[in-house]
């Protein structure tokens, strides 16, 4: 199967788990962003050019689904995939728990670049209780499931025969 | 020529996403859009299909707790209203009591009442007598004359304490009220005596007057004990044996012994032999 092949299936089943399996099986309140936990574990694993793509090209695909103006989950992912690049300074150890941190931290970037967006857009968002309480449970929910993410990320990375990244 | 380029890099993504965007929302981009989803469509339903279990599993667990909090947070209000149902019973009893009270009032106001409550009685003991909360510091005084809140006879005080005082029913078997009965064609007189079991018998009726069950029986004011009138009970059958020289009726009570929790006590008669 060809490089290609197999990311393109990889964003797909990331696209499908975040619009149709999440909502399907969690009817919380909140739930596990499955895009920015895939652009992060991979950011981690491939670099935060790959991790920036995932995002815009997964972000746009998922706004086919959602209600933000098309693209703008990818212009947002793709800005949070930068954080990713901590994981490239040589005094970071590489490992599961960096895409858990950025996941985390990345969370509440998106969220809060969301609002500043939505608002700009004249589609105001409200940020009472209990959205914080929300956005911190997803936050977490998303880190758990970077742990789902990582092994397959790690194992399609050596599929791909993609250079280790030596930090 | 390095920081150029490092800044070069975020301007030309920034501008490449606006336009991006600009193009995805507007109608070019509608057809291409629809055609995407709609070609997802039917992997999205098969996936749907697939995780349903998963999903209504995450749900019965959910509904599990939510159901518990639930059942916990009914309980809880089922206890609580229930204790609102008694308090409201209790206050309606309350109410019913004070109106009869009240009535009695309106239709007897030659008699200064005062309302006294029950706070000891002993069901189990032959003695039919109960201690109320009034005594003579109320001016309270033994034989005074004791009424329910209806205003039907309950029997007198025998005993007084500085805050409360016994009161001897009418169907304690030691009681004697002298009584007649209240009917246009028949004033005959007789004693009313307390049986066991809060009955009442009403002897030495005159065997010429007829007597008949359901007549009804009131304090006649012989003897001054009592104040005329007032209602004792309803005859409930007559024992008439013409040999001998009265006759008897028994004598169902006005007043139900056994659920009485207050009385009324007449405070200006005073009976005969008192002064």
């Amino acid at each position: 199967m060809s490089t290609a092949l197999i990311a393109v299936l990889f964003l797909l089943t990331v696209v499908m788990i975040h619009v149709t399996i999440l909502p399907a099986v969690l009817p919380t309140t909140f739930r596990p962003d499955a895009l920015l936990a895939a652009t992060m574990t991979w950011g981690a694993l491939a670099g935060y050019r790959q991790a920036v793509a995932l995002g815009v090209i997964g972000g746009f695909l998922v706004d086919l689904w959602g209600d933000a103006p098309i693209g703008l989950t990818g212009l947002l992912v793709g800005t949070v995939a930068f954080l990713t690049a901590i994981g490239e300074i040589p005094l970071i150890p590489a490992n599961a728990l960096v895409p858990l941190i950025t996941a985390f931290i990345g969370e509440f970037v998106l969220q809060g670049l969301r609002f500043i967006m939505f608002q700009a857009l004249g589609r105001p968002v409200e940020l009472g209780d209990p959205m914080p309480a929300i956005i911190l449970l997803t936050a977490v929910s998303t880190s758990m499931l970077v742990l789902g993410f990582y092994p397959f990320a790690r194992w399609l990375d050596r599929r791909m025969k993609r250079p280790r990244l030596e930090w | 020529m390095i920081r150029a380029r490092a800044a070069l890099g975020p301007l030309l993504w920034l501008s490449f996403a606006i336009i991006g965007i600009w193009v995805a929302n507007s109608g070019f981009a509608r057809p291409v859009i629809g055609a995407a989803t709609a070609a997802f469509a039917p992997v999205q339903q098969v996936l749907t299909v697939l995780v349903q279990p998963a999903g209504n599993l995450v749900r019965n667990v959910l509904d599990v707790g939510a159901s518990r909090e639930e059942n916990e947070r009914l309980r809880q209000a089922v206890e609580r209203l229930n204790a609102e149902v008694v308090r409201l019973q209790e206050s309606d009893i309350e109410n019913e009591r004070l109106r009869a009270m009240l009535d009695f009032r309106r239709r007897n106001p030659q008699f200064e009442l005062l309302a006294a409550r029950i706070i000891a009685m002993d069901p189990s003991s032959p003695v039919r007598s109960a201690t109320i909360d009034r005594g003579a510091d109320a001016g309270l005084r033994e034989g005074m004359v004791t009424l329910s809140p209806a205003g039907n006879l309950v029997g007198r005080v025998v005993q007084v304490w500085p805050t409360t005082a016994r009161v001897q029913f009418i169907v304690d078997s030691s009681s004697s009220v002298n009584a007649l009965i209240q009917r246009a064609d028949s004033r005959a007189l007789g004693i009313v005596n307390g049986l066991p079991g809060d009955r009442l018998l009403m002897r030495y009726l005159p065997q010429q007057e007829e007597i008949r069950a359901g007549d009804i029986v009131v304090t006649s004011g012989l003897g001054e004990s009592y104040p005329r009138g007032l209602h004792i009970g309803q005859v409930v059958e007559v024992k008439r044996n013409p040999v001998d020289l009265f006759q008897e009726a028994r004598v169902d009570p006005a007043v139900k012994f056994s659920r009485l929790d207050s009385v009324q006590v007449i405070m200006n008669f005073v009976p005969a032999g008192l002064d």
